[in-house]
């Protein structure tokens, strides 16, 4: 076991991801003090194109493992890749993005590297023997503290950690390594895209009003879409809940494999707080869940809780609004 | 427009030959019952047995492999849950559902194993027994890490694929193709051999009701206790205390009535003028 953590970078056929600036962010904050070094591993068929900017800007030496199997992403191949490479640096810490990659390749990249595996975490910290780790659970109603076994490979949420720019770091290194690959089972193809442009205004939007499945229905979606109208610069998100009962769609989901979002004001109608959804709106300004369980977890991070049903709260709230005439939109039908 | 395997591959799941297929079930407490902390801070627990119910994202495995099997006559899905005696419950369900045949791996405290020995103990009980297709959910919802389906994959030496949303499986040339979530929007292509390890994300399809048939075929299945096999490391990935997550804005809870929440929340938005 050496003294490096190793990031994996996060990249989706070579475009570098947020995530993977984060990542070094996490390991910034392990090393400190514990004398550890930082670097980062990318598989691809070729050196991603922003690679340069990454390691200048976080400081962190890149490697790449550089195959033309590696065109696009199949576990698989990925696993084949840079498990000998960790069984030769024998890394003190391996950290991952808790997406759809790095769900997909850690924990089965652990078991042949014989790295002891945590997922999802929020947050992580060296100790003695061991890493601790902690994350929520159940639906957003419980914190878990784990006990993680040196070496270890950690899996970290989307938004866990944040980046900040630091002009006085002293730039990385890129180096492009080829390797060998044996032959694989899967055959991956390109991704494709689904409902492009659907949910596309959430980013920009000033208010965003959202559902969860305690909407219960299409029906009760006209009263989410009048609240929306009340405001100028407004859109529709949703749970992952939400966009499995059709009341919108995936294209407009919010959270860890949705969107992230950020506006002014959060409404979160129906939605209990698991830690998948609030990874997505955590930094919104203001936040104000409407839900009838006042124990629901979203609560926790509410700047004024509406402890009520939807169908009863927004009919009253909506027609205050309007009928105060302060509103140029007229709620949609 | 692509919303689940069956839009994308049009209902065409033809198949020749017939296909053993396994689905990993959990069984989770219900997070909007009523719970507590145990003592020693490790557990979730639930005094009423009502309390528990089988993993959702696992509902989805069952009903993906039950329209697997159904596309080619002769196919059979067998269920395997590990845990106490109360998830025979779960496995009813599946039962219920139209699988075959349950497994029930007996843990006392199945709660407090690794993901890796749970995934031990199900390599251990599907090696030898030529599974064709393994499902598993893509998540336990109760204190899940979404790890147990790699891990299983890795151990059988299977080809994976996570968070799938769209399946057609291609009997003849033995193999499947899926489509793997990245996020709203896009989607990762695989072709994979079969035997191969699949963990299916929500929404793929809609689970069935159980029919009466197979209700009251389920409660007259026995279902024995057997005893895993599957050793792992020790300790490696350890529950130190279970909390209530901490406050982290100190915001207002209104419990009141609907009209006067209403006024305040009003007066909410115009203190920071967003309306
Ligand atoms: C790999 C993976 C990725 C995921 N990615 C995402 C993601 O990107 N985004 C995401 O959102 N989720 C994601 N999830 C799912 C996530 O774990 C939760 O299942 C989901 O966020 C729950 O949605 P919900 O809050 O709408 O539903 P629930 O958890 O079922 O909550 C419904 C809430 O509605 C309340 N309620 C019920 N009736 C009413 C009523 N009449 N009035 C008011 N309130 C009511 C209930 O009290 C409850 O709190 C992901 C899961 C996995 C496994
Ligand atoms: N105790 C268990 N018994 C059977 N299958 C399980 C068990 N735990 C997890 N699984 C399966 O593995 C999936 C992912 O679980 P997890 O890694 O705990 O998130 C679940 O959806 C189940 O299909």
């Amino acid at each position: 076991m050496t003294n490096s953590i190793f990031i994996m970078l996060d990249h989706e056929e070579g475009t570098i991801s947020a995530h993977s600036y984060e990542l070094a962010a996490a390991a910034r904050s392990i090393a400190e003090g514990e004398g550890l070094s930082i670097m980062a591993l990318g598989a691809w068929n070729d050196v991603p194109p922003e690679s340069g900017k990454f390691a200048r800007e976080t400081g962190v030496d890149l490697i790449v493992l550089v195959n033309p199997g590696l065109r696009h992403y199949s576990a698989e191949a990925y696993i084949n890749a840079c498990a000998p490479f960790f069984i030769e640096r024998r890394p003190l810490l391996v950290l991952g993005a808790h997406n759809a990659r790095g769900c997909d390749f850690a924990p089965a990249l652990a078991l042949r590297t014989g790295l002891a595996c945590a997922t999802g975490a929020e947050e992580i910290f060296a100790e003695k023997d061991a890493f601790r780790a902690v994350r929520t659970i159940w639906h957003g109603k419980v914190r878990e503290e784990l006990t993680v076994v040196k070496p270890a490979l950690v899996t970290l949420m989307p938004g866990a950690y944040s980046y900040e720019k630091n002009g006085n770091i002293r730039p990385g290194s890129v180096t492009a390594m080829a390797i060998d690959l044996p032959p694989g089972k899967t055959s991956p193809m390109p991704p494709i895209s689904t409902r492009t442009g659907e949910g596309a205004g959430l980013s920009e939007a000033e208010v965003v009003v959202a559902a969860g499945r305690g909407v219960g229905g299409t029906d009760n979606m006209a009263l989410l879409r009048g609240l929306a109208g009340l405001f100028p610069r407004s859109a529709i998100g949703g749970t992952r809940g939400a966009c499995d009962m059709g009341l919108v769609s995936y294209g407009a989901q919010v959270g860890m494999t949705g969107r992230t979002v950020s506006p002014r004001l959060y409404i979160a109608c129906g939605i209990s707080g698991s830690a998948q959804h609030i990874a997505g709106m955590k930094n919104s300004r203001h936040i104000v869940p409407v839900n009838h369980d006042p124990d629901a977890p979203i609560f926790r991070i509410a700047d004024i809780g509406i402890v009520d049903k939807i169908e009863r709260f927004l009919p009253i709230f909506n027609e205050k609004v309007s009928g105060q005439g302060k509103t140029s939109d007229e709620p949609q039908k | 427009m692509r919303i689940t395997g069956k839009e994308t591959f049009g209902p065409s799941r033809l198949k020749k030959d017939s296909m053993k297929i396994l689905v990993c079930v959990k069984q989770v407490a219900d997070s909007e019952s009523h719970f507590e902390i145990s003592q020693d801070g490790k557990n979730i627990v639930c005094r009423a047995p009502t309390s528990y119910r089988i993993n959702s994202y696992d509902e989805y495995a069952i009903e993906e492999a039950l329209l697997a099997a159904e596309g080619s006559p002769g196919s059979s899905v067998e269920v395997i849950s590990i845990g106490p005696d109360r998830v025979k419950e779960a496995l009813r369900r599946a039962l219920s559902m139209g699988a075959a045949e349950a497994h029930h791996l007996l843990v006392e405290d199945a709660d407090l194993l690794t993901p890796e020995s749970r995934a031990r103990i199900i390599a251990d009980f599907a090696a030898g027994r030529s599974y064709d297709l393994i499902f598993t959910g893509v998540m336990s919802e109760d204190r899940g890490g979404s790890a147990v389906g790699p891990m299983t994959a890795e151990l059988l030496g299977m080809p994976l694929a996570t968070h799938v949303m769209a399946l057609s499986i291609d009997e003849e040339n033995k193999s499947i193709q899926v489509e793997r979530e990245i996020d709203g929007t896009r989607r990762h292509q695989l072709r994979l051999p079969m035997p191969a390890l699949l963990t299916v994300q929500s929404g793929i399809n809609r689970p069935r009701y159980p029919s009466l048939s197979n209700v009251l075929r389920a409660k007259a299945q026995e279902i024995p206790g057997l005893l895993p096999g599957g050793e792992a490391r020790p300790g490696d990935f350890l529950t130190r205390k279970l909390t209530l997550p901490p406050d982290t804005r100190r915001g207002v809870l209104l419990q009141e009535d609907s009209n006067s929440m209403a006024d305040k929340l009003l007066e909410y938005l115009h203190s920071i003028s967003i309306l």
